[in-house]
C-alpha cells in the first residue's frame, strides 16, 4: 500500500444499476482515503448511494468500476463487519450466540470466543440478557447486540449503516455515547453512514459529504473537536453551530433537487 | 381519594373473577360436547332409535376394544401401522427438509428440480398405490414408501418456501460475517425455515394418515396387517364393532402424533415462544 497510516483507498469507485427505465448511476468515481483508526462519517441526502458504497465495501454488492484497497493488519482477520440499519440480529440465536457469530464462523477457539463475547456483552450492558432471545429485547438493546457483534468479529474495518436511525432520540443518544466509548477503547477504523448532521459532527473525525444523482464526493470536512466527546456537551464547543450550518448548506441543494432521474451513460 | 382507589381495585377484582369464570365455563362447555354426543348415541342405540347394525352403541364398541386388546390382535395391527408410519414419515421428512433447503438456497438447483416437483406433486397418492405394490410387494414397506413420498413433497415445498422467505438481511449478515456454505445452511437457512418446516410436517402428518389407510385397504386381501386392514376386513365380515375400534384407534393415532409434532416444535423453536 502507498503511504503509512492509510487504511482504505477508494479509487474511482463507480456503481451503475441497470433497470427497465435505463441505467442509473448510483456512484460516480468516488475517491477518498480513510486513515487507520479513523472514525470516518459519510453523510448525504437519501438516494446518494452511501449505503450502496458501504455494501460494496462489505462485499455484499459488486462495483461497476474502480478499486478499493484495504491495508491489512493480519491476514486471518475478517476484512469488514457491518452494523446494519434495520434489525439484523438472528431471532433464533441468543444474545451470546449472536455476538459470537463472526468468531464462530472463523473457527475461533471456544475459550477465546467466550471471553470476547462476555467482554462485549458487559460493554453494552446486556449481561443479564446474555441468554435471552431477541424477541425479549427492546429496539435499543437489539442494536447494542448488533454493535457488539461487529466489534467482537474484530474486523480490519467496521462498517455502520445508520445504526441508530430507527431509535428514539434518547435511546439514540445513549447508544451514541456507548459506541464512542467502545471505539475510544479499541480505536478501530470505522466508516459510519448517517443522514443526521448532528450525529456526523458528534461521531466523526472527518465527514465526507456526498451529492446525489449520481453519488459523488462533494467535500471532505474535518471535525476539529477534541475527544472524548459527549452527546449534548459537544454543542457548547465554539464553532459547532458554524460547522453544522456549513454542512447543512452543502446538503440542502441536493435534498431540494428531489427524486432520482435515470440517465444514459456512455 | 383513598375511597376511589378502593373502588377501582374492587372493579379490577370483579373484572378478573369474571374473566376466570368465563374461562371455566368455556372449558366446561368444550369438555361436555363429546360426552353428550356419546350419551345420545348410546341412548339412541339402546332405545332402538338408531340402527345398531351400522352404529353400534359406544358401550359395545368399548367392549370389543377390550377384547381386541386382551387377545393382543389390536397390537399386531397397531405395530404394523406404526412401523410404516414412523419409517415413512422419517425418511420422507428428512429428504424433504434437506432437498427443500438446498432448493431454497441455490437458484440453479431450484431451476433444475422445480419442473420435476411441479409435475410429480399433483399426482394423487392413491393412484400410485398399485405401482408401489408392484415394486415393493404387499407389506408394510409399501405403506411406508407411500407415506414417505406423500410427506416428502409437502415438507419439501414448505421448506423451500420457508428458506425463500427468510429476510434477505440475514443472508447479508451471514455473508458479511464470513459464513461458508455449510454455516449458511446450518445457522441461517435451517433455523430461519423451521416454522415453515413444521407447518409442512403437520400437513404431511395429515396426509400420511390418509395414505396409510388407503395402502392398507389395498393390501388387506394380501395378508397384510395394520389398522386399515382391521377396518377393511371387519367391513367384509360385517364385524361392525371391530371396524369402529379401527376408526377410534386411527383417530387417536392422528391426535397423538399431532401432539408429538407440536411438542417437538416447542422444543426446537424455543426462540419463538412469547412470554411464558
Amino acid at each position: 500500500m502507498n503511504s503509512a497510516g492509510v487504511k482504505i483507498h477508494l479509487n474511482d469507485v463507480s456503481k451503475y444499476f441497470y433497470t427497465r427505465f435505463g441505467t442509473v448511476k448510483a456512484l460516480e468515481k468516488v475517491n477518498c482515503t480513510v486513515k487507520a483508526g479513523e472514525f470516518f462519517v459519510i453523510i448525504g441526502p437519501s438516494g446518494c448511494g452511501k449505503t450502496t458504497l458501504l455494501r460494496i465495501m462489505a462485499g455484499l454488492e459488486s462495483r461497476s468500476a474502480g478499486e478499493i484497497l484495504v491495508s491489512r493488519e493480519t491476514p486471518h482477520q475478517p476484512l469488514t463487519a457491518m452494523v446494519f440499519q434495520e434489525n439484523s440480529i438472528f431471532p433464533w440465536m441468543t444474545v451470546e450466540a449472536n455476538i459470537g457469530y463472526g468468531m464462530k464462523n472463523r473457527g475461533a477457539p471456544a475459550g477465546e470466543r467466550e471471553r470476547v463475547v462476555k467482554a462485549y456483552i458487559e460493554k453494552v450492558g446486556l449481561t443479564t440478557f446474555a441468554r435471552a432471545y431477541p424477541h425479549e429485547l427492546s429496539g435499543g438493546m437489539k442494536q447494542r447486540v448488533s454493535v457488539a457483534r461487529a466489534f467482537a468479529a474484530n474486523p480490519e474495518v467496521l462498517l455502520m449503516d445508520e445504526p441508530f436511525g430507527s431509535l428514539d432520540e434518547q435511546t439514540r443518544a445513549v447508544l451514541q455515547e456507548e459506541l464512542l466509548r467502545i471505539w475510544e477503547e479499541t480505536r478501530k477504523t470505522v466508516i459510519f453512514i448517517t443522514h443526521s448532521i448532528d450525529e456526523a459532527v458528534l461521531m466523526g473525525d472527518r465527514i465526507l459529504v456526498m451529492s446525489a444523482h449520481p453519488g459523488r464526493v462533494k467535500s471532505i470536512v474535518d471535525v476539529p473537536f477534541s475527544r472524548p466527546r459527549r452527546v449534548y456537551e459537544i454543542r457548547k464547543e465554539p464553532g459547532y453551530g458554524e460547522l453544522v450550518f456549513d454542512l447543512w448548506n452543502q446538503l440542502q441543494a441536493d435534498i431540494r433537487q428531489g427524486a432520482p432521474q435515470p440517465q444514459e451513460i456512455l | 381519594m383513598e375511597q376511589r382507589v378502593a373502588v377501582a381495585r374492587a372493579e379490577a377484582g370483579n373484572e378478573r373473577t369474571r374473566a376466570i369464570r368465563r374461562l371455566r365455563t368455556e372449558r366446561l362447555l368444550s369438555g361436555v360436547s363429546p360426552f353428550l354426543l356419546l350419551a345420545v348415541w348410546e341412548a339412541g342405540g339402546r332405545l332402538g332409535i338408531i340402527d345398531v347394525r351400522f352404529f353400534p352403541a359406544p358401550s359395545f364398541i368399548l367392549g370389543t376394544f377390550a377384547e381386541l386388546i386382551v387377545s393382543g390382535e389390536l397390537f399386531i395391527h397397531l405395530a404394523t401401522t406404526l412401523k410404516s408410519l414412523l419409517a415413512g414419515f422419517f425418511v420422507g421428512a428428512l429428504a424433504g427438509v434437506v432437498i427443500g433447503l438446498i432448493m431454497g438456497l441455490s437458484w440453479w438447483v431450484r431451476a433444475f428440480l422445480d419442473p420435476l416437483v411441479s409435475a410429480l406433486y399433483p399426482i394423487p397418492r392413491s393412484a400410485i398405490v398399485p405401482l408401489i405394490m408392484l415394486v415393493f410387494g404387499i407389506g408394510w414397506v409399501s405403506s411406508a414408501v407411500l407415506v414417505a413420498i406423500s410427506v416428502f413433497f409437502l415438507v419439501l415445498i414448505n421448506t423451500m418456501a420457508g428458506v425463500m422467505h427468510i429476510d434477505r438481511i440475514f443472508l447479508d449478515v451471514g455473508k458479511n460475517f464470513g459464513a461458508g456454505p455449510l454455516r449458511m445452511f446450518l445457522t441461517i437457512a435451517l433455523p430461519g425455515a423451521l416454522p415453515m418446516i413444521f407447518a409442512g410436517l403437520r400437513l404431511g402428518l395429515g396426509i400420511a394418515l390418509i395414505v396409510i389407510v388407503v395402502a392398507e385397504f389395498a393390501g388387506a386381501a394380501g395378508g397384510l396387517q395394520g389398522i386399515g386392514v382391521l377396518i377393511w376386513q371387519s367391513w367384509q365380515t360385517f364385524l361392525v364393532e371391530r371396524m369402529y375400534v379401527g376408526l377410534v384407534v386411527i383417530a387417536l393415532l392422528g391426535y397423538a402424533s399431532g401432539l408429538l409434532v407440536d411438542g417437538i416444535e416447542r422444543l426446537v423453536i424455543r426462540w419463538k415462544r412469547t412470554q411464558f
